[in-house]
């Protein structure tokens, strides 16, 4: 909704510059020449509006242009018969040209999504056969008497079924949170939370997960609260620390810092794996990217959801590198005057 | 005589069956149906102690099957769902149910929700002296004590974990804590909540970041184990 009425803007203000524009160098030019430059503002509109738009914009343009410019001025009429051929044509040519960078437009999205659809496909049925194939090997594993006779034999099995199941779990879950965050039909629940709570949340359900990492928390005494949509912003943390956990060495510490710098408090991840590559760091928060020679089990989904949804709450996130070795990630989110407290009477 | 009926109404057979396999080890007795309108049937046959719901049923809507449930037992009911959004949270606890799990749960996660189910329903005696671990809570005299150390509370942080404490084990909503403790204005000032559950954890739990009594329910409330 936020996204439309900005579009809005754009174009009213694009024509306003238009005409302005306009206005200075009709002397230099003459009322004729200044069609040409509404037309390129058509242009722009179709690039960027809708078709809806772009009909309007060409007639505020047509209207604008007669009004202000082609003689007698401030009126509607045409005095030359030239002008209202002139007009006319402008007309028609400012919906055609309008009409097709539209569709040029569209196109290129369409071709764009394509390609990024492709990439879906492919890296999630790498992805997610992988898991399967451990589901299905020990479904027929746990049919053979030889396995079943052998007690370890099963413990492996089960562990194996529990991670592979997991690893599905985590691919879907991201998928719906992508889904859900593109379709833009995602409205926040947005309350005011306290950041050690978000992160107990986020530790008690990532608990499996962190047996093979230490933890370490370090949450300041006074923390302000944050308004957030505690969902999403839990599915972001998670993502994380689930990042710092799969692309570092076991038995490495990840450190999980909040602080208040500014008019924002930063919750950072800090680990001791191989960093970011720099070619990669901005590339990292894109859909799919995974950076080269990354182990497998993930889709390429988790920076840019955490991205989607910290930027959603008026934050941002950033990624530097630590000395001598380790990544650095921080969520930034801005804090709001803080709510009122009912009075406590003194015991 | 002494057997705990448990029903399972579910349409899908693999839920159902390792459902079963995981009670029977804890001896309960099992009973099962595969769509809303035998569960509705069963419930009456069977007499069952406590009963899990699956929200998606082939006939009929498990929200549905739980309201008519409702309307004449109040035996424990734990609801199955795949949404995970807090709106059908609050919806299914507002409908009567005891509890809810999101697929995929885990098996001990349900297991320890058929036990608060069932305990709550009246298998173990009220008590004024709450135990959990190294924390003991004595709801007649107000006290609260952390490895035998008294720990003092302000007055409202006790009405807040007394609340919980009642209803140990189970999800205690944000709406009924502010409607029971600041009043009927309140229920929208969720951040008086936040505030006093930091301050008690901050007082009776050794981490208050990794909460072992007091336990968020995102969206929902909070739980006190």
């Amino acid at each position: 909704m936020r996204k439309k009425s900005i579009k809005y803007t754009f174009q009213i203000l694009l024509l306003m510059a238009t005409t302005l524009l306009s206005y200075f160098l009709e002397p230099l030019l003459g009322y004729r020449a200044i069609g040409i430059i509404f037309l390129l503002a058509i242009f722009f509109v179709g690039i960027t509006g809708s078709i809806f738009i772009v009909f309007l914009s060409a007639l505020f343009s047509a209207l604008l242009w007669n009004f202000l410019f082609i003689p007698p001025k401030f009126t509607f009429a045409i005095r030359s018969t030239d002008d209202s051929y002139m007009y006319l044509a402008f007309f028609v040519v400012a919906m055609i040209s309008g009409y097709l960078t539209k569709r040029i437009n569209e196109e290129q999205r369409l071709k764009d999504s394509e390609a990024l659809y492709k990439t879906l496909f492919n890296s999630i049925s790498h992805e997610m056969r992988t898991p399967l194939t451990t589901l299905l090997a020990s479904g027929a594993a746990l049919n053979e008497e030889t396995i079943l006779q052998n007690p370890s034999h099963i413990k492996s099995v089960a562990t194996g079924i529990t991670e592979a199941a997991n690893r599905l779990n985590r691919i879907v879950s991201n998928l719906l949170d992508m889904s859900r965050l593109d379709s833009g039909a995602m409205s926040l629940n947005l309350e005011w939370h306290d950041v050690d709570d978000l992160i107990g949340v986020v530790r008690n359900k990532l608990s499996e997960e962190l047996v093979k990492h230490k933890l370490h928390i370090q949450v300041p005494e006074k923390m302000p609260l944050i308004r957030i949509d505690f969902n999403l912003m839990e599915h972001a943390l998670a993502n994380l620390i689930t990042n710092a956990i799969m692309y570092t060495p076991e038995n490495t510490d990840i450190f999980l810092k909040t602080n208040t710098s500014g008019n924002y408090l930063e919750i950072s991840v800090e680990d001791q794996g191989p960093g970011i590559p720099t070619a990669d760091k901005n590339k990292i928060f894109q859909k799919f990217y995974r950076i080269p020679g990354t182990p497998a089990g993930g889709i390429g989904l988790g920076l840019s959801i955490i991205k989607n949804i910290v930027e959603l709450h008026d934050g941002f996130i950033t990624v530097e590198n630590l000395n001598p070795k380790g990544a650095k990630f921080s969520i930034f989110l801005p804090i709001k005057n803080q709510p009122s407290l009912p009075q406590e009477s003194a015991e | 005589m002494n057997e705990t009926r448990i029903l399972i109404i579910d349409d899908e057979y693999s839920i159902r069956n390792i459902l079963k396999i995981n009670l029977a080890t804890k001896n309960y007795t099992i009973d099962e149906a595969v769509d809303g309108k035998t569960g509705l049937i069963k419930a009456k046959d069977f007499h069952p102690h406590l009963i899990i719901l699956d929200l998606n049923l082939p006939d009929t809507n498990g929200l549905e099957i739980l309201k008519e449930l409702r309307s004449w037992t109040k035996i424990p009911i734990i609801i199955l769902t795949v949404h995970d959004d807090e709106t059908t949270k609050v919806r299914l606890l507002d409908a009567g149910a005891d509890d809810y799990l999101c697929k995929p749960f885990g098996i001990n996660e349900l297991l320890a929700r058929v036990r608060v189910g069932l305990r709550n329903h009246g298998h173990i005696e009220a008590t004024p002296i709450y135990n959990s671990d190294d924390l003991s809570i004595d709801l007649n005299q107000k006290k609260t004590f952390v490895a035998g150390k008294e720990v003092k509370l302000t007055q409202t942080e006790f009405e807040v974990l007394s609340r919980l404490v009642r209803e140990q084990g189970k999800v205690v909503s944000q709406t009924t804590l502010l409607k029971q403790i600041w009043g009927i204005t309140a229920t929208d000032q969720n951040h008086y909540l936040r505030i006093y559950i930091n301050q008690l954890r901050k007082k009776i739990e050794k981490n208050p970041s990794d909460p072992k009594h007091i336990i968020t329910e995102p969206g929902v409330g909070y739980r006190f184990i």
